[in-house]
C-alpha cells in the first residue's frame, strides 16, 4: 500500500516536473544579452558617473556604450536607467537567436520564486497594455467556468459510450451500425466535430429566427451546451471502442457459454455478467477518457472564445500572458485526480484474482 | 468466397487510398487549380445583381471557379491546401519517423537487455498520463511571443525554422517512450522464446538479437503502429493549430475590430493546414468555408491512415485470406506502379508546378479586404506609427528649412549638435528643398533592424520629377531620429 502511495506521489511530482520544465522551454531562447544594456546618456552626462549610481553595474564598453548588469535583468535594469534624468535612452542588446542553458536555468529560478510568493503569472489586456494583472484574481471564476461543462461533458461521454456498448452487446444489428459511426467519429478531429456543431447551431438559428444554442461567448454568457458535447465524444467513443472489445472478449468465454446453457438469455447474461466482468476495462479506459476530455476542453474553449482554463490565452483581449503553465499544471492535476479516482474505485469494485493478495 | 473477395476489395481500396493521399502530398502544387503568388489575388470580383453591377471583395465563398473558397488576400483555399499538404503531411511524417529510429532501438535493447525499463516505464508513465497538448501549450506560445511571430514571418526566417524544430524536437520527445515501452513489452515477450535463447547460446550479440531475430517478428505491429502514431500526430497538430500554433509562419491580416481595437491575425502563405485553421477558427460564423476546407482535409487525411490501419489490422491477422490477393500478384502490381510512376512523369514533365517561392513570400503585407498596412503585432503596430510619424515631422521641418524644430526629433548621441546648425547630411537636405527644388513625397518602407531600430525611406522627387530615397535611421525607446543616408546632387 505504501509502497503503491510513493508510486503515485512521484509520478505526480514527476508530472509537474516535467511540465515545469517543458512548459518554460521557450524562456531559454535567447534574443538579446541577458547582462547588457545599451546605455546612450544625455548631452554633458558622463556615462561612468550614471554607471557608478547602480552598484551592481559596470560599464565595459565605453566606446558602444555598453553597461554591463547582473545576469537576467537586463531587461529590468534598461527600464530602470531609461527613467534617470541623465539618460537619453536605453536600449537591450540584440544577439542572433539561440537557446541558452544559463538562461533557461536563471528563468526558471525567477519561476520558481514567483510560485513561492504565490504568483502564478499574469495577464496584459489589449486595452490597458501598460499594466498587467495576475491570474490568480480570475482563477477561481476560470476554474469554476471550465468545470462547468468539463465535468458534465466527461460524465456525459461515459454514460452515453457506456450505454451504447451495452445497446450494441445486446442488439448486435444496433452494433454493427454503432461500430461503424464509431470508426468514422474517431477519424474527425475534434476540432473538426466543434465547428460541425456549430454549423449546425448557425444553422438552427437561421431556422428559428433566433439564437437557439450559443456558440460563442458574449460579455458573461458562456455557451455550456456546445462545449459539453464537444468534451462528451471523444470519452464517449474510448470508453464505447474499450467495452465493445471487452464485451467481445468476453463472450468467447466458458462462463457465459456456462450460463447460456444453464438457461439464461442474452440479456441476463449481459446484466449478471457481462457488465460486471468488464468494469476493469471501463475503468481502465476511465483516465485516458478524461485525459481527451481535457483536450477538448482546450479546443472548445478556444473554439467558442469562452475565457476559460484552457482557451483564456488565446482570447482576442488579452496580448500578453504569462501563467500559461500554471493553469496547464491545473489541467494537469485534473487529469492526474482521475487516476486517482480510478484507484480508489478499483480497490472498492473490482476483485482482485491475484493470488496472494 | 464473396467475404473473402470483399476483404482483398477493402484492403485494396485502403492502398488505393494511402497512395492517392501520398500523391496529393508529394505533387500537390501541380494539382493546384489556381497560384497563390502575390499576383495572382483576386482582389474583387464583378458580378450583375438585379442589373446593377456590384464589387464583391474577398473572402469569395465556394462557387464553380473556386471548389473550396478563397481566403481573405483572394487566395484560392483547394490551391492552398494542396499545396500545404506536403508541410503538414511531411511535417507528421517525420516526426513518427523521428519516434521510430529512437523508440524502436530504445525499446528493444530495454527488452533484450533489461537495461533502461524503468526509466522508459517512468518516462511512459509521465508523457502518456497528461495529455501532450499541455506540454507543448505554454512553451510554444511563449516562443510565438518571442519571436513575434504574430507579426507576420516568411517560412524561411530563421525564428520560424527554429520554432518549427523545437515543436519537432517536443513531438518526438513526448512520443517516443510510449513506444518504446510498447516496443519493449514486445521484445520482452520474444526474449523468453527459444529461438532467442537458442541464438543467446550460440553467441549472437544483443543487437544482432534486436535486429535479426526480433525485428522481423516486430514488423507487422511496427507498421500498424506507425500509421496510428501519424493519426495521433496529425490529431495534435489539429489541436495546436486551434491554439494558433502552426508551422511556416504568414502574412498579417489586420482585422477592423470594434472593441479594443485592431485583430491581428496570420495568414499561412504556403498552406499549412494548421495555419489555416487556426485562421479560419476566427470566421466560423462570417465564413465557416475557410475552416471547413483545412478541417475537411485534416479529417479525409486521417480517415484515410486509420481506413488503412483497419485494414493493415484485418490483414496481418487473418494473412490466409490475402494471400495471392489482386495486390500481391506481379502483373496487377506492377500494372498499378507502372500507372502511378507513369502519372507522377507525366504530371512532372508536362504539368506546371504553382508552388510559391518560400524565399520571396512577403510576411509583412498586410490586407484587411483591402486596406493594407505593415503592422507586425499589436505593440510593434504602435511603435511604427510612431516611428513614420516621427520621420515625416522631422523631414516636414527640414523641408521648412527649420532646424531648430527638427532638432527636437533628433537624437543628439555626440552632443555637440545645437539648434542653430543641422549636421550632415541634414545640412544638404535642406539645402535640397530649400534651394534646389526638392519635393518630399511621403515616407516609404520601414525596416526593423532590431533594438527597437528602424530605417524609414524618405521618398523624395528631384526639380526634373525624378525620384529618389534617402534613409533614416529612426528608433529608440523614445522614438527619435538617429541620422540619415542620402546625398542630394545638385
Amino acid at each position: 500500500m505504501y509502497k503503491k502511495l510513493t508510486k503515485a506521489i512521484l509520478l505526480v511530482l514527476c508530472v509537474f516536473l516535467g511540465i515545469f520544465l517543458i512548459s518554460n522551454l521557450d524562456k531559454g531562447v535567447e534574443v538579446f544579452k541577458q547582462d547588457q544594456v545599451m546605455v546612450l546618456p544625455r548631452p554633458n552626462s558622463d556615462l561612468g558617473v550614471i554607471v557608478a549610481r547602480y552598484p551592481d553595474t559596470k560599464l565595459i564598453d565605453p566606446q558602444h556604450k555598453i553597461v554591463q548588469v547582473p545576469y537576467g535583468q537586463a531587461e529590468a535594469y534598461q527600464q530602470k536607467m531609461a527613467k534617470d534624468r541623465d539618460v537619453s535612452t536605453t536600449m537591450l542588446v540584440g544577439v542572433p537567436v539561440s537557446f541558452s542553458f544559463k538562461k533557461y536555468a536563471s528563468e526558471l529560478g525567477k519561476q520558481l520564486n514567483h510560485y513561492a510568493h504565490g504568483e502564478l503569472g499574469r495577464l496584459t489586456y489589449a486595452s490597458y497594455q501598460n499594466r498587467s494583472y495576475p491570474i490568480s484574481e480570475q482563477l477561481g471564476l476560470i476554474i469554476t467556468r471550465s468545470l462547468s461543462y468539463l465535468v458534465p461533458g466527461v460524465l456525459l461521454g461515459l454514460l452515453v459510450g457506456f450505454g451504447l456498448a451495452v445497446t450494441a452487446a445486446w442488439k448486435p444489428w444496433v452494433g454493427r451500425i454503432l461500430d461503424k459511426i464509431h470508426a468514422l467519429l474517431l477519424g474527425i478531429p475534434d476540432f473538426f466535430l466543434i465547428v460541425l456543431i456549430q454549423m449546425l447551431a448557425i444553422q438552427l438559428a437561421q431556422w428559428a429566427g433566433h439564437t437557439v444554442i450559443a456558440i460563442r461567448q458574449f460579455a458573461s454568457e458562456t455557451p455550456v451546451l456546445i462545449p459539453m458535447v464537444a468534451i462528451s465524444v471523444l470519452p464517449g467513443l474510448l470508453v464505447y471502442g474499450a467495452l465493445r472489445l471487452a464485451v467481445q472478449r468476453e463472450w468467447s468465454e466458458g462462463y457465459i457459454q456456462t450460463a447460456f446453457s444453464k438457461g439464461l438469455n442474452r440479456t441476463q447474461v449481459l446484466v449478471t455478467h457481462l457488465l460486471r466482468n468488464t468494469l476493469e476495462d471501463l475503468l481502465s479506459i476511465l483516465p485516458r477518457a478524461v485525459a481527451v476530455g481535457i483536450t477538448s476542453l482546450v479546443v472548445a474553449e478556444v473554439m467558442t472564445g469562452i475565457f476559460g482554463l484552457g482557451g483564456y490565452a488565446i482570447s482576442t483581449s488579452l496580448v500578453k500572458v504569462t501563467s500559461l503553465p500554471a493553469t496547464c499544471a491545473i489541467l494537469a492535476l485534473m487529469a492526474l485526480l482521475a487516476h486517482l479516482v480510478v484507484f480508489l474505485l478499483r480497490r472498492q469494485f473490482v476483485v482482485s484474482t491475484k493470488e496472494g493478495e | 468466397m464473396q467475404a473473402v473477395r470483399k476483404k482483398r476489395l477493402l484492403y485494396g481500396t485502403a492502398w488505393f487510398l494511402l497512395l492517392a493521399m501520398v500523391f496529393v502530398a508529394v505533387f500537390g502544387s501541380y494539382l493546384m487549380p489556381h497560384e497563390i503568388t502575390e499576383g495572382h489575388r483576386i482582389t474583387f470580383l464583378k458580378e450583375v445583381v438585379n442589373g446593377e453591377t456590384v464589387y464583391r471583395i474577398p473572402p469569395f465563398p465556394p462557387s464553380d471557379r473556386f471548389w473550396l473558397g478563397t481566403d481573405h488576400r483572394g487566395y484560392d483555399l483547394l490551391s492552398l491546401l494542396l499545396n500545404g499538404a506536403k508541410y503538414t503531411l511531411g511535417f507528421a511524417l517525420a516526426v513518427v519517423v523521428c519516434r521510430f529510429l529512437i523508440a524502436l532501438p530504445l525499446g528493444l535493447f530495454a527488452g533484450v537487455t533489461g537495461k533502461g525499463r524503468g526509466l522508459i516505464a517512468g518516462l511512459q508513465l509521465i508523457t502518456s498520463s497528461v495529455p501532450a497538448l499541455l506540454f507543448v501549450f505554454p512553451t510554444m506560445y511563449g516562443l510565438t511571443q518571442t519571436f513575434h511571430l504574430n507579426g507576420g514571418a516568411t517560412p524561411d526566417d530563421p525564428k520560424v525554422v527554429l520554432f518549427a524544430v523545437i515543436l519537432f524536437a517536443l513531438l518526438v520527445f513526448l512520443g517516443v517512450f510510449q513506444l518504446a515501452h510498447q516496443f519493449r513489452e514486445r521484445a520482452d515477450y520474444y526474449s523468453g522464446r527459444l529461438f532467442v535463447s537458442v541464438a543467446r547460446t550460440m553467441g549472437a550479440s544483443s543487437s544482432r538479437i534486436m535486429f535479426r531475430h526480433l525485428l522481423p517478428h516486430l514488423r507487422p505491429e511496427v507498421a500498424f503502429a506507425f500509421v496510428v502514431e501519424i493519426v495521433q500526430v496529425l490529431f495534435l497538430l489539429g489541436q495546436l493549430a486551434v491554439v494558433n500554433i502552426f508551422l511556416g509562419g504568414g502574412q498579417v491580416l489586420e482585422l477592423d475590430s470594434s472593441g479594443a481595437g485592431k485583430l491581428l491575425l496570420v495568414l499561412t502563405t504556403v498552406g499549412e493546414w494548421g495555419g489555416l485553421t487556426a485562421y479560419g477558427a476566427h470566421y466560423i460564423r462570417e465564413y465557416p468555408w475557410i475552416i471547413f476546407g483545412s478541417g475537411l482535409f485534416f479529417t479525409l487525411s486521417i480517415l484515410t491512415m486509420q481506413f488503412f490501419s483497419s485494414q493493415l489490422q484485418a490483414r496481418l491477422s487473418q494473412p490466409a485470406v490475402f494471400k495471392g490477393a489482386a495486390l500481391a500478384r506481379p502483373k496487377p502490381r506492377f500494372a498499378l506502379i507502372g500507372t502511378v510512376v507513369a502519372a507522377c512523369l507525366l504530371l512532372v514533365l508536362f504539368g506546371q508546378s504553382k508552388a510559391p517561392d518560400v524565399s520571396s513570400l512577403p510576411a509583412k503585407e498586410v490586407t484587411s479586404g483591402q486596406v493594407p498596412t505593415q503592422e507586425p503585432s499589436p505593440q510593434d503596430d504602435a511603435k511604427r506609427v510612431e516611428v513614420k510619424q516621427t520621420a515625416a515631422a522631422f523631414v516636414n521641418n527640414l523641408v521648412d528649412g527649420n532646424w531648430a524644430y527638427a532638432f527636437g526629433y533628433y537624437q543628439d548621441l555626440t552632443g555637440e549638435v545645437g539648434t542653430k546648425q543641422a549636421p550632415k547630411p541634414f545640412d544638404r537636405w535642406i539645402e535640397a528643398f530649400r534651394e534646389q527644388g526638392y519635393a518630399f513625397d511621403g515616407i516609404g518602407e520601414l525596416q526593423d533592424t532590431g533594438n527597437q531600430m528602424y530605417q524609414a525611406e524618405v521618398r523624395v522627387s528631384d526639380k526634373q520629377g525624378q525620384s529618389h530615397v534617402w534613409k533614416l535611421r529612426v528608433g529608440g525607446p523614445r522614438v527619435r531620429v538617429w541620422g540619415g543616408e542620402g546625398d542630394p546632387v545638385f
